[in-house]
């Protein structure tokens, strides 16, 4: 059975990970681009992005273009692994539940 | 760690609705398909239709793929200003690449015809979307190009006389569509 991940579980990480595996995989959002995606301040971002880094489950690659510094966010192969195994063991807990079968008796 | 199962089912509700957000919001490649399929449906449409006034062909595609070219150059600068992409630049030197050593090869090799010389380039540039494809690990890719050359080669051998239609239809129209769901449909 899939383990819940208490690292990506946390709301704001949560969303960042979607983000991040939604793209196609050699797509780096920017740092201000998700900042204002998902609505976080700068040093609220960068806390949750440093905690994903030591993780292991993100690469933050620092540039510069035009000499402005640019800040872009990648999920690692661990990072994408984690994020999957945690949505299983969400879907097992509703599926135990049988949350997910009464879904599909409505949507039916 | 333990949760609900309401705090589980809010948890896939926000994957869900930010993987919609961002899917619906980075459909770039359709946009990309939408303009080359313009490009091929009108081009080719002139092809089957003026194909006697050679100006209007020659002038009509080089306007069209010129703007095309733009249109491509600015949907990709406006993409860079959200995402960073590894393989965009190197894709878009290839296929440069690619579109001067056809080029080459058309020269040297002479097709009989423009009709056959228009399957010569749909055929080698099909070819770099199936090498794509594969670098990108993109089978949509792969899969898309084998069937762009599949129906140009069945347009060219068994419908001769309308095989601008043919292509117009089933290459710039089909491009179009494939870019439309690519860009609006929300995948579940």
């Amino acid at each position: 059975m899939a383990q819940l991940n208490e690292i990506i579980h946390q709301p704001a990480r949560l969303r960042i990970m979607a983000v991040l595996v939604s793209l196609d995989s050699d797509l780096q959002p920017s740092f201000n681009y998700l900042k204002d995606l998902l609505e976080l301040t700068d040093g609220n971002l960068g806390a949750h992005l440093r905690k994903l880094e030591e993780a292991g489950y993100i690469e933050i690659c620092k540039t510069f273009i035009n000499n402005k510094p640019h800040t872009y966010v990648e999920a690692t192969s661990l990072g994408r692994r984690a994020f999957a195994e945690h949505v299983a063991a969400l879907q097992d807990i509703l599926q135990t539940n049988g949350h997910l079968a009464n879904d599909n008796k409505k949507d039916s | 760690m333990n949760i609900s199962p309401e705090e589980a089912q809010e948890a896939l509700a926000v994957i869900q609705q930010t993987s919609d957000r961002i899917r619906k919001g980075h459909g770039y490649n359709g946009y990309y398909l939408m303009i080359w399929g313009v490009v091929w449906f009108v081009g080719f449409m002139v092809n089957q239709f003026l194909q006697s006034n050679l100006a209007v062909v020659g002038w009509t595609w080089g306007g069209l793929v010129l703007a095309a070219f733009v249109g491509c150059t600015v949907l990709g600068v406006n993409q860079g200003k959200y995402v960073r992409s590894q393989m965009g630049p190197r894709t878009g030197f290839f296929y440069f690449a690619l579109i001067v050593f056809t080029a080459l090869w058309y020269i040297l090799l002479m097709p009989q015809n423009t009709k056959q010389g228009v399957v010569f380039f749909i055929s080698i540039i099909m070819f770099g979307g199936v090498i794509v494809g594969i670098l990108n690990r993109t089978l949509s890719t792969v899969i898309g190009s084998v069937s762009v050359t599949i129906l140009a080669l069945a347009g060219y051998y068994l419908l001769p006389a309308y095989f601008y239609l043919w292509e117009a239809i089933f290459g710039g129209l089909a491009m179009f569509v494939i870019g439309l769901v690519l860009r609006f449909w929300r995948w579940r």
